[in-house]
């Protein structure tokens, strides 16, 4: 249970720095392309039925695509801060 | 006859030289460096020394400084030989006693010979 | 440090065509704003593509990245509505460089929140506070009303990541709200990060043919250096530390290089000069630390022609200079073993020639002349020894006057009365035209050896007429000026630029009229060795010349 609370934790971080990083419209309709995660307006993860690793993944990538090297930059920063999660 | 001692390094120009003042009427004797120069003074009292600046063992301001010193040989008139060259020695050739000098290479046969005869009737006057 | 300057140019050139392009086509985009939301994605399909045909073309020939970012933004400013669009560099000394253009009119508050949402978004990337110490900002285009409600309600940030540094931020901004999603950004980060890319590897490029240029520099035995227009160093290669025995482990500063030539070179002035004129010259002979150096300094442009810089070389010239001294030591010393045995020779035929005439049994006749020609021979002979050695101390600068105070006049007088049996037999006649007297401080001997010169060739070139010999004093130039004019063969304009020249030589040469030819090398020596100088005037063949020489008043 921790763990997807530490899932969503992550996720609303990652999503709402690149919110301040890139803008808010474009970085919250690129992690709400990602199937399986219902986002609020302001960036807050509200719920997470998929497979939270794989939603992790798919929003890292749709940030991947748009700004490689800022997005890395910034879920290496993220993955420090959230040791348990793993497997990215 | 008037004895002229000529002290000069080179054999050739003290060999011209001579033939020179002999056929000038002159006695002529060689001296082929320093000492012998300051040797042949003492022995022979010479009226006029022709003295080579550039000359071994002894070279021509020190044969002076002897000759000026020993009261023997102080009195003979010296005229120094130089190059155009060693202009800078003129100074130290007139503090170190010499009558006159005579620049070799700017001077035919006949200057010289002149020259012998003015300072040797300048000196005729002095004494 | 030059690789962050560079990018931050890059980056600079690229938000300005950004902000630049984004704002100057107001039309057309209201136009396209107006065609139906499907066909967008289709338009930003083929906007992309077009694009990036263009940017991958374009990079082919030059690594103008103003051009670039004038691409992206060309065809990008249609698909975007904005307000104002800013950029952001933030330096590594914490220097915070922001500029805004206002497309439509907002009010002061709607650029500080740019400011601040630009702030935030470096704060997120860099992961740290930034707390700037100052920010140099600027803001062009439309008015600012602070009557006007406005506040940023849509904007986003265009990151833009050169060879893996982030160089500066893009940011757009709107009053109006739900703009800059997806639809309309996304293809702003693509073709921003191909482009990018793109410029990354033109950079590593770049830097390895950087490389390889340096590494040519640094392999030199000859040092180098360039300086940029603010005379800061730029590029030095080891053998520059070499030759100038510098030693210091930190790189090293114009300020190193100008303190190990200790004043022997105007580095400054030198430089200078390069910048004003373009073009590049020699310092011939520098003394620094036991070694003579020779300095090319030239300057350095960009293919476009543009002057970015100069180079200086330094070349180690000490050996080939030890050895011409060795080769002229060598030659002075040779002629001057000549000068004793000459000396003998001239002296023994004067005495055979006076001893033929009282000889018995010879007849003199017969003999004579072949006397008179050792003699001759000999007198040429020893001339030409004297002449050559007085050149080679002129040559080495170790030409020593005697000065003394004298009468000009009384010398000029007696030079021309010892010519005088020489121009009568040629029917010349000698002018002297000077004061009763004057005095100057010269070297009597070396200056009657220039009369001599000048007056013995006047007489043998000129086969009737005159010559005249005038002295004037200049006061105001402080020179006094010898002339000997005569009414001889002339001088030709082209031979008048050689007669002082050591290597002249003159065309169709007259050997009826002899002499060594260095006569006049000599005479320039001894007269430049005074301070003065010496020339000549002719109005041209058949028309006689004049010689003129200046010694300079003595300053008490």
């Amino acid at each position: 249970m921790t763990d997807q609370e530490d899932y969503k934790k992550m996720l609303t971080d990652l999503i709402q720095k690149q919110m301040v990083v890139l803008g808010p419209n474009i970085a919250l309709d690129k992690a709400r392309k990602v199937p399986g995660v219902k986002i609020a307006d302001d960036g807050t993860v509200l719920d997470m039925d998929g497979n939270p690793p794989m939603v992790l993944k798919g929003v890292a990538n749709e940030y991947m695509n748009l700004s490689g090297q800022i997005a890395q930059m910034t879920l290496n920063s993220l993955l420090e801060k959230y040791p348990s999660v793993k497997g990215l | 006859m008037t004895k002229i001692l000529v002290a000069e390094d080179d054999k050739l120009i003290s060999g011209s030289l001579c033939d020179a003042l002999r056929a000038a009427g002159y006695d002529s004797t060689p001296a082929y460096d320093g000492e012998e120069a300051v040797a042949k003074a003492k022995e022979i009292v010479p009226d006029l020394v022709l003295l080579d600046i550039m000359m071994p063992k002894l070279d021509g301001i020190s044969v002076l400084w002897e000759l000026k010193a020993n009261p023997a040989t102080a009195t003979m008139p010296v005229v120094v030989l130089t190059n155009i060259g060693d202009v800078d020695t003129i100074s130290k050739i007139v503090e170190a006693g010499a009558v006159d000098y005579l620049l070799k290479s700017d001077q035919s046969v006949d200057d010289i010979i002149q020259k012998v005869k003015d300072v040797l009737a300048r000196s005729v006057k002095l004494s | 440090m030059t690789i962050n300057i560079l990018l931050v140019i890059d980056f600079i050139m690229l938000s300005v065509a950004v902000v630049g392009y984004i704002y100057s086509s107001t039309r057309e985009r209201k136009f396209l704003r107006s065609a139906a939301s499907q066909s967008l994605e289709l338009q930003q399909k083929v906007y992309q593509a077009q694009v990036l045909k263009e940017i991958g073309e374009r990079i082919g020939y030059s690594l103008d990245t103003a051009k670039i970012v004038d691409i992206i933004t060309s065809s990008l400013g249609n698909l975007l509505g904005y307000d104002a669009v800013s950029y952001m560099v933030i330096g590594e000394d914490g220097r915070v460089v922001f500029k805004c253009h206002v497309e439509n009119t907002v009010n002061h508050d709607f650029i500080d929140e740019i400011k601040h949402k630009m702030l935030m978004s470096y704060e997120a990337i860099l992961d740290k506070q930034i707390k700037p110490k100052s920010i140099d900002e600027s803001i062009t285009g439309n008015i600012l009303d602070d009557n006007l409600k406005a506040s940023v309600e849509s904007f986003f940030n265009l990151p833009v990541v050169i060879s893996q540094k982030l160089v500066g931020l893009i940011n757009v901004a709107s009053k109006q709200k739900g703009l800059y999603g997806e639809e309309q950004a996304s293809i702003l980060y693509t073709i921003t990060n191909q482009a990018a890319t793109a410029v990354s590897k033109l950079q590593s490029v770049l830097e390895s043919e950087k490389g390889k240029l340096a590494g040519v520099i640094y392999s030199l035995a000859d040092g180098v250096i360039t300086v940029d227009l603010n005379h800061q160093l730029t590029v030095y290669n080891p053998a520059v530390k070499n030759i100038l025995e510098i030693v210091s482990d930190k790189p090293l500063t114009m300020f190193d290089i100008v303190d190990s030539l200790a004043g022997k070179v105007d580095m400054r002035t030198k430089i200078e000069q390069v910048i004003a004129e373009g073009k590049s010259f020699i310092v011939p002979e520098v003394l620094v630390k036991d070694k003579i150096l020779e300095l090319t300094v030239a300057p350095v442009k960009d293919a476009s022609g543009e002057l970015i810089g100069v180079s200086v070389v330094f070349h180690d010239i000490s050996s080939e200079k030890s050895l011409e001294k060795l080769r002229q030591d060598f030659t002075a010393m040779m002629v001057h073993e000549l000068r004793a045995p000459l000396t003998a020779v001239r002296w023994s035929s004067e005495s055979l020639l006076k001893n033929l005439s009282v000889a018995s049994g010879v007849d003199p006749a017969k003999v004579k002349d072949t006397a008179v020609t050792i003699e001759t021979a000999s007198n040429n002979m020893l001339e030409l020894v004297n002449d050559l050695l007085d050149v080679a101390k002129i040559e080495s600068g170790k030409f020593e006057l005697n000065m003394q105070e004298y009468d000009l006049v009384g010398l000029i007088k007696d030079q021309a009365k010892a010519f005088t049996p020489q121009a009568e037999v040629k029917h010349l006649a000698i002018n002297v035209i000077t004061p009763e007297k004057y005095l100057l401080k010269f070297d009597r001997v070396r200056i009657g050896q220039v009369l001599s010169n000048l007056i013995s060739n006047s007489i043998k070139y000129t086969d009737s007429g005159q010559l005249d010999i005038n002295l004037n004093i200049n006061a105001e130039e402080n020179q006094v000026i010898v002339a000997i004019k005569d009414t001889g063969i002339g001088v030709s304009r082209e031979d008048l630029s050689q007669l002082f020249s050591k290597f002249k030589q003159l065309r169709g040469s007259d050997h009826a009229r002899k002499g060594t030819g260095l006569g006049l090398v000599v005479s320039k020596g001894i007269v430049e060795a005074h301070g003065g100088r010496i020339w000549a005037e002719s109005a041209g063949e058949s028309l006689g010349s004049t010689f003129y020489f200046s010694l300079p008043l003595n300053k008490k």
